[in-house]
């Protein structure tokens, strides 16, 4: 019987020869594990502790056709509406899971900050790329990921040299242009910062066309001793589209990693990061604003692993749900017996827009270790009657005022984006926002 | 007869030296001002007297009532009368005053080989002390220091050594933070508390509150030593001049 | 710092209910099967209705697996290997005539502190006292009945008010709800049994005394309380156990229904034997209670204040179907040693304008392990509902853990929730100021986590809150210096 897993299994031996680093035996080995585990475990089922919320079924259960080359006849205007700034952001651009040399931009790289498409690298040197691709351990909650390992095409490798700073937002931008056919993309990117580096790097995601299309990305960051890295995720595909995404980051001794997440898109999504605090006073803050509305399923999922003293973490996720939309929080942090001086807090607030609207969320804390100062909250509630009625009473319209309560609720976050450019254009993302017209 | 004898003291904290062989006594029934420029070694000093640890006495000896006192534990300490007003006293969310002063003052009760006194007697025995400071019963049953003000953290202390009635006050920057109400308020504390048998270490950076307590004698605590021993005029000069004119003698 | 030289050299005293009574008991042979359902049920001389209701929660079970959801870790029971029922011989289950009940039992109670005796018993408390399977006495009956209110074992419910019990059991916890639920429909030997008339505010606390007794038995009591209309009534229940180094299993199931205008409020101090220092020994209290706020305005609130059992696992949780209901959980759980706690509630907002609050506070020392873990569910059609949860962990050293698991779930945009929760150790600078004050390191330990708890002990009746302040301070010895 053909099961979604056997076909991915068909495609698998069938693209397996022209995905990237088949020539070198390590780097097809990893893939073949991957896809080995993916077999084994099948995609994760909803009774799944961590699962319990997503609707894995109806994110699983079509089967996408995979392509294994790069898109061509894209014009470069088409992008304009998706870009950040046309000018002063380095731009890397992946079609249909494949990068585009015409499309993407990379003029004036300072010297020791290597970018470079992972499909090109793969052949020129396997053996850089290798740690960093190191499968999971197969479990039953890694399905997707499995998938991924197996299946990748492409996406952007990251090197930042000891004390290089990148002064311009990256912008890896990550376009399916969608046809009847569906198609599923599985990006992976990696990012290595070395000590005392600094950059911005944006992530997004977006559709050409209104078909149905799947997207199964990777992420892996590596924050050397003093680095700092801002990560923005923008999830802004279409509302037909699958969109399952991981990123896994990993910390060393007085780095920061500055991770925002801004789900406007898609039909369901599911985004998982997950942070190791593995070094002396690392630090990270994990900010997130959805919006959903119509029968989008929006899911996120946070863990903070404390694995060394004197580690800090924040985290700040915001809902805002409209019409039928389903709204998830799961984040989670852990300090294990023996690590000391860890602060952590943790806050997940919620706004219900309408009366079939949904939101599950669950913080929760892990604490091994009495040397801990942890905190979490999480809040569900709708605009404040009272403060509609004020501004309401100082002469805005009702939807008006409604919009400013909005842009309140979500204000916080939208201020802590930097740099300026990136800043306004998630705004101008958000004032388009679909929360506007209820239900 | 000395309620207190320090001698050749020498602390030092992860090994950096604090003081650095003090001397000092202080008599039965006698109020003496610590002053000293910041990082001098007050507050130091304040802490080793109770017993507070991660400071290491490398030298020399300190006598309370005739016995060595660097051997007893903390709680030892405090039942045998020695009191720290602390500079800033931690909340402790739930446990009300009353609670923490019934269970302190029994404790003093047992180490004096006396009954403890029962929750009744105890609580009017409180509220007359609470009284004597202008708080109210309401107050009492305020958890410890949660959400109080600088002000109202300083007069808790002063009632809590109203209620323990200790032999040896030890007032680490009472007067710190507060206006000149609230002053005038504490020093009417520590004047009601001045007996014969009871002795006060006053570690202060400003003379105000000495105008208004008169101590016998005032000490400026430089470099870890007491470079001078004044009077009330000391503390006036030191108001004027500041430590600068001193530190020649402290060298 | 609480160093583990300061754990040892803190005095140890041990649990204080460890004794066992001498007293000859009808124990059943160990294993469960129909044969052994059936003999339960006639031992009681149950009218038949319980007794099919028994067998089919049995087979009901035999289809189940255990769970294994939860954070608690214990080694697989052997189900055969327990024995079902036990009960002192010398008992005489007609009779409600405390001359009829052997001295060693009475004696055995006031050891406990629960005077069975209405001359001596505390004034204002009704006591039920369950004796491993059976229920040995109940105090206070007439006065009670005078009233209207129905106060005793479940035994003599099921055979004296067979309707109450058929309309009411298993109705807010069926027979099926989980694992254990059904184990305990199957096997439940006694239990309380206690029903409140329209428009009656019960004059006394009501109270059921549980105590282990035999070994290699397991309690399964199953307590059902009912408050009709505009009635009010104040539940305690109190548990220990000899101390024996075999864990023994407790698997109780509680239901509370509050029907229009009434309140029950129900209250646990359990002190079950926890084990000994090593992990040895201890109960494994594995219980479901739930409370149904049926009608509209009702209340229900559970208190619990749990320092006993080798593991407890239970969620007291409320279904709030009455418009305007209120549901209260305030629990304070303490793990020392090798303790583990898994527990937590579930609100379940169905009416309009119904209303929770959470309070927990979970203290880890030794060993220990403390679980929080809730569902707030808000459905669709609960127009104005309101929750408020906080849940505090507090940590003694640094081999006991402290997890949060918090589930919130809302589907209704009127609905308003909010969660809040820290983890914390006592400070160096509490313990120090309270020396300065003529504290020891205990005592200074014991005032700080008393004041912790503060906000769930008061809402205890005094007698058991006073219970719990020292039951706190004895489970605490040996966590710190």
């Amino acid at each position: 019987m053909n099961t979604p897993v056997t076909l991915y299994r068909d495609l698998f031996t069938e693209l397996e020869k022209s995905l990237p680093g088949y020539d070198s035996l390590p780097l097809r080995g990893l893939r073949q594990e991957g896809m080995q585990h993916f077999m084994d475990k099948g995609f994760p089922s909803q009774r799944l502790e961590n699962w319990k919320y997503t609707p894995v079924k109806a994110i699983s259960q079509k089967i996408y056709h995979i392509n294994n080359h790069a898109c061509q006849g894209l014009d470069p205007s088409d992008l304009l509406p998706y870009l950040i700034a046309p000018l002063g952001v380095y731009r890397l651009v992946f079609v249909n899971g494949w990068f585009s040399q015409t499309l993407s931009d990379l003029h004036d790289l300072p010297d020791g900050v290597r970018v470079e498409s992972m499909a090109k690298l793969v052949k020129e040197a396997p053996d850089m790329l290798e740690p960093y691709l190191k499968n999971k351990k197969s479990g039953s909650d890694q399905g997707f990921t499995h998938l991924n390992d197996a299946l990748w095409s492409d996406g952007a490798y990251i090197h930042l040299s000891p004390g290089t700073r990148l002064e311009r937002p990256l912008h890896l931008f990550f376009l399916t242009a969608t046809s009847k056919k569906s198609m599923m993309t599985l990006p992976r990117n990696i990012v290595v910062a070395g000590a005392d580096s600094h950059a911005w790097i944006v992530e997004s995601f977006a559709s050409l066309g209104h078909f149905p299309h799947m997207t199964n990305a990777h992420s892996t960051i590596v924050l050397h001793d003093h680095a700092h890295v801002h990560h923005l995720l923008h999830l802004g595909e279409n509302h037909s589209a699958q969109h399952v995404g991981t990123v896994e980051s990993t910390q060393k001794g007085d780095s920061r990693l500055d991770s925002q997440l801004f789900s406007f898109g898609g039909e369901r999504t599911r985004q998982e990061i997950h942070v190791q605090l593995a070094g002396e006073q690392a630090e990270c803050s994990l900010d997130g604003l959805f919006i959903g509305n119509g029968r989008q399923h929006m899911d996120f999922h946070t863990s903070i692993h404390h694995t060394h003293a004197n580690t800090r973490s924040q985290q700040l996720y915001k809902g805002i749900l409209a019409g039928h939309a389903h709204g998830v929080f799961n984040g989670i942090i852990t300090v294990p017996p023996h690590v000391h001086h860890t602060q952590s807090n943790q806050l997940s607030t919620n706004l219900l827009l309408s009366d079939t609207a949904e939101i599950d969320t669950k913080p929760q804390l892990e604490i091994n270790s009495d040397a801990v100062q942890c905190s979490h909250g999480a809040t569900v509630g709708s605009l404040d009657p009272e403060a509609l009625f004020y501004l309401q009473s100082r002469g805005l319209d009702a939807s008006t005022a409604r919009n400013l309560l909005i842009q309140g609720f979500a204000e916080e976050l939208l201020q802590r984006i930097t740099p300026k450019l990136v800043q306004n254009w998630i705004e101008k993302h958000f004032n388009k926002g679909e929360y506007h017209h209820e239900s | 007869m000395n309620i207190l004898e320090i001698q050749n003291l020498q602390v030092s904290v992860m090994n950096k030296p604090i003081l650095r062989g003090l001397d000092l006594r202080l008599g039965e029934g006698e109020i003496h001002a610590i002053m000293g420029p910041n990082g001098s070694g007050k507050s130091t000093l304040a802490n080793i007297l109770v017993g507070r640890g991660d400071y290491q006495i490398t030298a020399g000896t300190i006598r309370y009532q005739g016995e060595d006192l660097i051997v007893r534990s903390p709680e030892e300490r405090a039942m045998a009368g020695v009191f720290l007003a602390f500079q800033n006293p931690v909340e402790i969310p739930g446990v009300s005053n009353a609670r923490l002063l019934k269970e302190a003052f029994n404790a003093h009760r047992r180490y004096g080989h006396l009954p403890e006194m029962d929750a009744m007697t105890f609580r009017t025995h409180l509220q007359e002390r609470a009284k004597h400071l202008g708080l109210s019963d309401d107050w009492l049953l305020r958890p410890i220091n949660v959400g109080f003000s600088g002000g109202e953290k300083k007069r808790n202390e002063l009632l809590q050594m109203l209620v323990l009635e200790p032999n040896l006050a030890i007032l680490d920057e009472i007067d710190s933070g507060l206006d000149i109400d609230a002053l005038t308020d504490v020093a009417n504390g520590i004047n009601a508390l001045r007996n014969n048998l009871r002795s006060m270490l006053l570690i202060t950076h400003y003379p105000r509150l000495l105008e208004q307590v008169h101590p016998d004698k005032v000490h400026v605590l430089i470099g870890g030593r007491i470079v001078m021993t004044g009077g009330m005029d000391l503390a006036g000069r030191l108001e004027e001049q500041g430590y600068g004119w001193l530190s020649e003698v402290a060298a | 710092m609480l160093d583990s030289n300061a754990v040892n050299s803190a005095i140890s005293q041990s649990y204080k209910h460890g004794f066992v009574t001498a007293i000859p008991s009808d124990t059943i042979p160990t294993g469960l099967d129909e044969g052994v359902i059936r003999l339960i049920s006639a031992k009681k001389r149950e009218p038949e209705f319980m007794l099919a209701w028994r067998l089919a929660a049995y087979r009901h079970w035999q289809g189940m697996t255990e769970p294994r959801w939860s954070s608690v870790r214990y080694p697989t029971i052997d189900y055969q290997n327990i024995s079902y029922y036990s009960s002192p011989l010398t008992n005489n289950p007609d009779s409600i005539d405390l001359k009829d009940v052997d001295p060693k039992l009475l004696a055995t109670y006031e050891k406990l502190g629960i005077p069975l005796s209405e001359r001596l018993s505390l004034a204002g408390v009704a006591v039920d006292a369950v004796f491993d399977s059976v229920s040995v006495a109940t105090t206070h009956k007439k006065k009670l009945a005078k009233l209207g209110i129905v106060f005793c074992s479940m035994s003599e419910a099921v055979r004296e008010h067979s309707a109450l019990v058929q309309r009411f059991l298993g109705s807010v916890v069926p027979p099926g709800d989980n694992f254990f639920a059904a184990l305990n429909a199957s096997v439940f030997s006694d239990g309380s049994f206690c029903y409140i008339p329209p428009g009656v505010r019960c004059p006394m606390e009501l109270s059921t005394y549980f105590r282990i007794n035999a070994a290699g038995t397991g309690q399964f009591e199953r307590t059902l309380i009912i408050a009709d209309k505009n009635s009010y009534v104040s539940y305690l229940e109190g548990c220990t156990a000899p101390q024996r180094d075999r864990h023994q299993l407790h698997a109780a199931v509680v239901e509370l229904i509050a029907m229009e205008g009434a309140e029950i409020k129900y209250s646990t101090v359990q002190n079950w034997y926890p084990g000994d220092a090593e992990g040895n020994g201890g109960i494994y209290n594995f219980v479901t209670k739930r409370g149904e706020c049926r009608g509209d305005r009702s209340r229900i609130s559970w208190t619990q204040v749990e320092t006993g059992s080798a593991i407890t696992w239970k969620y007291p949780s409320v279904i709030l179907r009455g418009e305007g209901s209120v549901g209260r959980f305030h629990s304070v759980a303490l793990t020392n040693n090798h303790q583990q706690a898994d527990t937590g509630t579930k609100m379940i907002h169905i009416g309009h304008n119904t209303r929770s609050t959470i309070l927990s506070k979970g203290i880890s020392a030794g060993f220990g392990h403390n679980a929080y873990r809730g569902l707030v569910k808000v459905l669709a059609g609960a127009q104005g509902a309101r929750n408020h949860s906080q849940c505090d962990s507090l940590l003694l050293g640094n081999t006991c853990s402290a997890h949060t698991y918090p589930y919130i779930e809302v589907k209704n945009k009127t609905s308003k929730v909010e969660h809040e929760a820290t983890t914390s150790r006592i400070s160096e600078e509490q313990l120090f100021y309270c020396q300065q004050r003529g504290l020891s390191r205990e005592q200074a330990v014991s005032l700080i986590v008393n004041g912790f708890c503060q906000e769930v002990l008061r809402e205890l009746p005094m007698e058991f809150s006073v219970e719990a302040r020292k039951l706190l301070e004895v489970n605490l010895e040996g966590s710190v210096g």
